[in-house]
Parts: C-alpha cells; sequence; structure tokens
C-alpha cells in the first residue's frame, strides 16, 4: 500500500470516470466521462512523482541534484495527454456525426432507431 | 449488463487498490541526462533527446488526428453562414488576448529548453488564445489568417523539418553531442537543435488545434 491520498483521489477519480462511461446514456457525458478518466491517470503519474520537499527538475545553481523531482514521468506523461487528446477528438467528431444522422444524443433511442433501419 | 459491467470493474479497481504496491523512493536520474545534455530543464532533455524517437511518433498521431478530423467531419454539410453575436466589452478583452497568446507562445518555444514550456505547451497556448478570439470576436477574420501567413504550406514545412531534425539527432549523436557541449548551460541560444524542433513542434500543434478547431466551428457554428 502507499501513502500519498493523490494516487487514492486519482483512482477515485478512474473508478467515477469509467462508471459514467458504462452508466451514461448520452453520449456527450461518455465522451467527459473519459475525459474524467484520462485526467486522473495523468493525476497518477503526478502523485507518484511527486513527494513533498522537492523542486521542478529546472536546474539551478547552488541546489544539490537530490531535491528534484524525477522528470521521466513528466516526460512520459506527454504521451498520454497526446493520445486523449487524439481520442477526445475522434470521438467528438464521430458524436457529430452521429447527431447529424440521428438528431439525438440518446444511446438508446440511438439503438432502437438503428435496429429499426436494419430490419427495414 | 450494465450492472454487472458496474460491478466488475468495482471489484477490478479494488484487486489493484490491494495489490499496489508503488515504490516512492524513485532515484533522481537528473544528474546524468542534466550532464549528457547541458539544458536545464530535465524534463524537455527526456522528451527531446532521451525519448526523441517516441515523440517523432506522438507526432505522427497529431498529425493523423488531424487530418482524420478534417477528413471525417468534411463529408458533413457547411453550416449556413450566420452573422455573429458578439458582446463588444469581450471583443475587446479577446483581441488583447490574441495578442497575449502570440508573445507567450514565443516566449514559451524559445525558453522551452531553459524553463518550463515546451513545444506542446507553446502550440496550444498559441492556439487557444486565437480559438477564444474567433468563437468571441470575429470568426471570419481569424479564419483569414490561416490563408494570409500561408498555415497550410508552413504546417506541412514544419512536419517535414521535425522529421529531418529528429532523423539527424538520432542517426549521428555524437554530432548533436557537440553541438549541445558548444552552447553555455542556460542561455536561450543553446541546447543544439532543441529550441529548433521546440519552434517546429509548436507551430505544427497550433496549426492542427486551430485546423480542428475551425473545422467543427464550420460543422457547428458558433456560440
Amino acid at each position: 500500500m502507499i501513502g500519498s491520498p493523490v494516487v487514492y483521489f486519482s483512482i477515485a477519480g478512474m473508478l467515477a470516470g469509467v462508471l459514467g462511461m458504462i452508466f451514461a446514456r448520452n453520449i456527450i457525458k461518455k465522451i467527459l466521462a473519459f475525459g474524467i478518466v484520462e485526467t486522473s491517470i495523468n493525476l497518477i503519474y503526478v502523485g507518484v512523482s511527486s513527494r513533498s520537499g522537492i523542486i521542478p527538475p529546472i536546474i539551478r545553481d547552488g541546489v544539490s541534484l537530490t531535491a528534484y523531482a524525477d522528470p521521466i514521468p513528466q516526460a512520459v506523461i506527454i504521451t498520454g495527454i497526446i493520445i486523449s487528446f487524439a481520442l477526445l477528438c475522434l470521438a467528438l467528431v464521430f458524436a457529430v456525426i452521429i447527431q447529424n444522422h440521428y438528431h439525438t444524443m440518446d444511446v438508446n433511442t440511438i439503438e432502437t432507431s438503428y435496429e429499426r433501419e436494419e430490419s427495414c | 449488463m450494465k450492472i454487472v459491467g458496474g460491478v466488475s470493474v468495482i471489484v477490478l479497481f479494488t484487486i489493484v487498490i490491494l495489490m499496489m504496491n508503488i515504490d516512492l523512493t524513485i532515484p533522481a536520474p537528473v544528474e546524468q541526462i542534466v550532464d549528457r545534455t547541458n539544458i536545464p530543464n530535465a524534463v524537455t532533455a527526456v522528451y527531446l533527446e532521451a525519448r526523441l524517437f517516441d515523440t517523432v511518433f506522438e507526432i505522427i498521431v497529431y498529425s493523423l488526428t488531424a487530418m482524420g478530423v478534417a477528413m471525417l467531419l468534411g463529408s458533413l454539410p457547411l453550416r449556413a453562414d450566420e452573422p455573429q453575436q458578439v458582446f463588444q466589452t469581450v471583443t475587446v478583452f479577446s483581441g488583447g488576448l490574441a495578442a497575449i497568446s502570440i508573445t507567450l507562445f514565443l516566449y514559451v518555444v524559445l525558453n522551452g529548453h531553459v524553463s518550463p514550456g515546451g513545444g506542446f505547451s507553446g502550440g496550444v497556448i498559441l492556439a487557444t488564445g486565437i480559438v477564444t478570439y474567433a468563437l468571441t470576436s470575429d470568426f471570419r477574420k481569424a479564419t483569414r489568417h490561416y490563408d494570409i501567413l500561408r498555415m497550410r504550406p508552413l504546417e506541412n514545412a514544419s512536419l517535414i523539418m521535425i522529421f529531418s531534425v529528429s532523423t539527424l539527432v538520432i542517426l549521428f549523436p555524437e554530432f548533436h553531442s557537440s553541438l549541445l557541449a558548444r552552447g553555455s548551460f542556460g542561455a536561450t541560444i543553446s541546447g543544439g537543435l532543441i529550441p529548433l524542433l521546440n519552434l517546429f513542434i509548436g507551430i505544427k500543434v497550433y496549426a492542427g488545434a486551430w485546423k480542428m478547431a475551425s473545422e467543427f466551428i464550420h460543422r457547428r457554428g458558433t456560440l
């Protein structure tokens, strides 16, 4: 078990986001829940790489090298941010396309109209 | 079915929390990284020097997203050109915000290896300023700058330059190390090819973000 409360908060946020993705009926709300999951994952990295008493890894004179935060998780999370940005953009585009076609954002209504179209 | 999914998610997260054992005493590799790259910002040193190959693929993902958004939204009908409703106070402020964001873009991108910042954050700062101006003041005027500044060829040229410079750095690490060693630690003009990479990444990120936002506005209208 670990002591940093940030990690527990971010795991709680991930849980809330995943449950929101499952239970929300509106597509935009599903995408928002997905955004919460991504932000929580970024927060986990922040929580793991930060401890109290350390400073950002911008090297200055007169500060010992052990006082800086670990730069590796911060550099790795840039990949995560870019991927989540790409996924959010494409999800929003598909939401726009679905809205143009079915004129609704409710998942159940879209499913029933899709089944009706299929059976016709 | 949804209940089963929810319960399984809760069980999965409980198992993860019980099994999690992250060691918080990470040995700091700052010293090696700073010795190798001779620039103060260790994060930039990691993602534009040690993990440059990974960053190239991030740029590819970003470009593919911009392309995919433009292509998928291209199949939808354009919205009729309605007059934009604006508040005069917001118009004054958003013009100033755009000017500040241009200055901040140049500062963050060109100082990305000395202070916090870099290409990605700089591009997003500029795009935020311009998109705010487009949404709140004058979308047509904001669209015109894309043609006047020839952003489309500039975006493609910066993408090609990112690939060329990264290939140079990856294939000839000794050459880049000699360039890095020549700059004085902490100066704006130092860091070898890293400021150049930051500038091209900033232009690319800005152009892609503005392209995506303007495609959305073309299809869905302003506020």
